[in-house]
């Protein structure tokens, strides 16, 4: 093995020779942005949007497509002030960059981009273009956001990493050759058996890291491996955490086994470094000097602060190929705390892992991949496992089980998931000889189908119409105790059928008087259901349980509650 | 992204009556509903082959076995006796498509579940 080079070396000979000599001035950005980190969260604002207004004034003249959205919403790039304006602007998913790749590229003759893609572990790889001027801009930040971590310019550092095969070799003698100079070595995550994490510990007991950082799920296999051969000497400054959601219970052992603290990031090959864990260890910084970003409901709002909501970024940098409220599909949490290190960057309070193919949790919470992973690695003699949830409260959990599983070991599997789930959960255990493939033939160990079924809650059996009254608007107008009786609310949407003459009428309900008795079918409805009609009114939920609320009452002939009913099969009123 | 799937769909039933005065929506045989996936109180579609009406109601029980399909109240307007009928339900759902298809006999008793893979309409 090669020897790393002296910290210093790099740090105050390479670094600085190789940077000057690309004239890219890094080392002039990264002052500039360790300045900018311990502003006020109100002039770190100001910067963001400083930057906001040239960048929007810069892709609605030379992006055709955005050009041609401000169009079609008639905006300009000045009508966009604060946070609330932007929310008018439309979010873009992956599916909308490969549709509009063409004419998400500047115009702009000056502007020079370079390939780059997503890795794919969400299914498609997605292909997109960065500005090149963003290059040292983002390395600039990646140095900033290691020196919160306690990790300076030419520290040694060990990535455990998913490292690509597929490149040809000159590209990987090139990147050979770079980290070199970098001092960063490499550990596939790809092969993570007891060979080559032998191999691995043996590699930095003489590489002697200052930085370990890598994927959690692959970091925290090689400290139980070092733990549980009683490797030492091991021992760099810091750890970090990426690409993945860390787990407390991996936090904790990594930092018993290496003997440094943990410092969670986040990032994506979209926008490299977006958020990174400081010596506080209480939530992320994010690096809103570059980067716009918000943490979105599912209905497109806000989330509030302590609640996941999904992660949405704007960067500022790529004005070759810009992504304007870029959904990440990445989960995340927001807190309106400040950070007590003094720095003004605003913080969130932790990442929550990816949309999809997570579980969700009878309280709200969702569970990513990396947890059960982890699970099927801590739990001995899990061969091949698939995770598979219909409703909230039931998880099925199928193992084919290897040469060490011993049925001890379901018990620990059960209190493991308890615990990260809750007690209100069901969970069975499938012990299967091989685990079935989805319907297109693919394998997942995620198989999450929380599956909303629609249901009749609320029905108001026989009801008479009073009056039928063409000239008003579409919508069907009840006696106030009626709906409270039947649960309905006013502008919820009714099935109405007619037992007089069969009509069938979806339409929304108006509040009428309340004990008047009045049933008055309005606008288009009165053509089919007329005065004098015995009707029957009927609301659906969406529910994930399969035996919910039914509020069915019956009423007499002037519309007067006579009781709630229970219908069974062949009863007759 | 939730997508409205196909969940359940129940083949070429017979409606074994249809009664104005009954209370509810349709009666299924309880053999049947379980066979679906499909739950008490569930919004279904029932499409008429004979007639080509199409309505939507709910799911109530039925005896277990009987082969009971019965239209009660307004919808007896609409789907008779001896018709023939598609019965569909839907879900919400982040997942893939993963329905059950039911065959049943002439007496509405359960022949076969049919897979999508192998469904051909």
């Amino acid at each position: 093995m090669v020897l790393p080079l002296s910290p210093s070396l790099v740090r105050n000979v390479i670094h600085p020779v190789y940077r000057g000599l690309r004239g890219d001035k890094l080392l002039t950005t990264l002052s500039e942005l360790e300045k900018n980190q311990w502003l006020s969260p109100e002039e770190i604002e100001d910067i963001q949007w400083g930057r906001m207004k040239g960048f929007l004034k810069e892709i609605s003249t030379h992006v055709p497509y955005y050009r041609e959205l401000f169009n079609e919403l008639g905006l300009k790039a000045e009508d966009i002030q604060k946070p609330t304006d932007f929310l008018e602007l439309p979010l873009l998913d992956k599916h909308l960059i490969r549709q509009e790749a063409k004419r998400l590229i500047t115009e702009d003759p000056m502007r020079r981009g370079y390939r780059s893609s997503t890795g794919g572990s969400t299914g498609e790889p997605l292909y997109f273009s960065v500005d090149l001027s963003a290059g040292p801009v983002r390395r600039a930040n990646t140095a900033r956001s290691y020196r919160m971590a306690g990790i300076d310019i030419g520290d040694k550092q060990a990535f455990v990493w998913g490292f690509p095969f597929d490149i040809p070799l000159k590209e990987r003698m090139a990147s050979a050759i770079k980290n070199y100079f970098n001092n960063i070595t490499y550990l596939s995550s790809f092969n993570m058996s007891e060979n080559a994490m032998l191999d691995y510990a043996n590699k930095l007991k003489r590489y002697k890291p200052d930085l370990v950082i890598g994927y959690p799920s692959a970091v925290t296999l090689f400290a139980e491996f070092i733990k549980s051969k009683n490797i030492s000497g091991i021992k760099p400054k810091s750890v970090i955490s990426s690409g993945e959601k860390i787990y407390p219970q991996q936090r904790e052992l990594l930092e018993e086994v290496f003997g440094c603290r943990v410092f969670d990031r986040y990032g994506s090959n979209e926008f490299a470094n977006v958020a990174h864990e400081c010596d506080q260890h209480k939530g992320l910084h994010l690096f809103t000097d570059l980067l716009y970003f918000e943490i979105l409901r599912e209905n497109g709002r806000p989330a509030a602060p302590g609640e996941v909501g999904e992660i949405v970024i704007t960067d500022f940098l790529n004005l070759y190929m810009p992504f304007v409220r870029y959904r990440t599909g990445d989960m995340a949490i927001p807190t309106d705390r400040v950070c007590e290190c003094g720095r003004g960057l605003p913080l969130i309070e932790r990442i929550e892992g990816r949309t999809f193919d997570n579980i969700l949790t009878p309280d709200g919470r969702s569970i990513g991949g990396y947890f059960w992973t982890y699970l099927s690695r801590v739990v001995p003699g899990i061969k091949q496992f698939q995770v598979e949830q219909k409703q909230r409260s039931n998880i099925t959990f199928r193992i084919v089980r290897g040469p060490d599983w011993n049925d001890g070991n379901e018990a620990r599997l059960i209190s493991e998931i308890r615990e990260n789930m809750g007690e209100a959960v069901n969970i069975k255990i499938d012990k299967v000889d091989e685990i079935p493939l989805s319907p297109a033939g693919k394998f997942r160990f995620i198989v999450s189908k929380v599956e909303e079924r629609m249901v009749v809650k609320s029905k108001v059996h026989k009801a008479n119409v009073t009056a039928a009254d063409p000239s008003r608007v579409d919508c069907i107008i009840v006696d106030e105790d009626i709906l409270e009786l039947s649960n309905i609310i006013p502008g919820e949407h009714v099935l109405i059928v007619d037992n007089t003459n069969g009509a069938r009428i979806e339409t929304f309900v108006i509040k009428g008087e309340k004990g008047s008795g009045e049933l008055i079918s309005c606008g288009a409805v009165a053509q089919h259901i007329h005065d004098g009609d015995e009707i029957i009114i009927m609301a659906f939920t969406w529910s994930e349980e399969t035996h919910g609320q039914f509020s069915n009452i019956l009423i007499d002939e002037n519309n007067k509650f006579v009781r709630y009913l229970t219908e069974k099969a062949g009863d007759k009123i | 992204m939730k997508r409205l799937l196909l969940k359940s769909m129940i083949l070429k039933a017979r409606i074994t009556q249809a009664d104005l005065r009954y209370v509810g929506s349709i009666t299924i045989d309880e053999d049947l509903i379980d066979r679906a996936n499909l739950s008490e109180h569930e919004n279904v579609h029932v499409i008429d082959r004979t007639n080509g009406k199409r309505l939507e109601t709910y799911v109530i029980k039925g005896d277990r076995g009987s082969g009971v399909i019965c239209m009660n109240g307004a919808a007896a307007h609409l789907i008779n006796k001896d018709d023939e009928v598609d019965i569909m339900a839907f879900s919400w759902s982040t997942g893939e498509a993963d329905p059950v298809f039911i065959e049943v006999d002439g007496d509405n008793h359960y022949t076969k579940v049919v897979r999508m893979d192998e469904f051909r309409g």
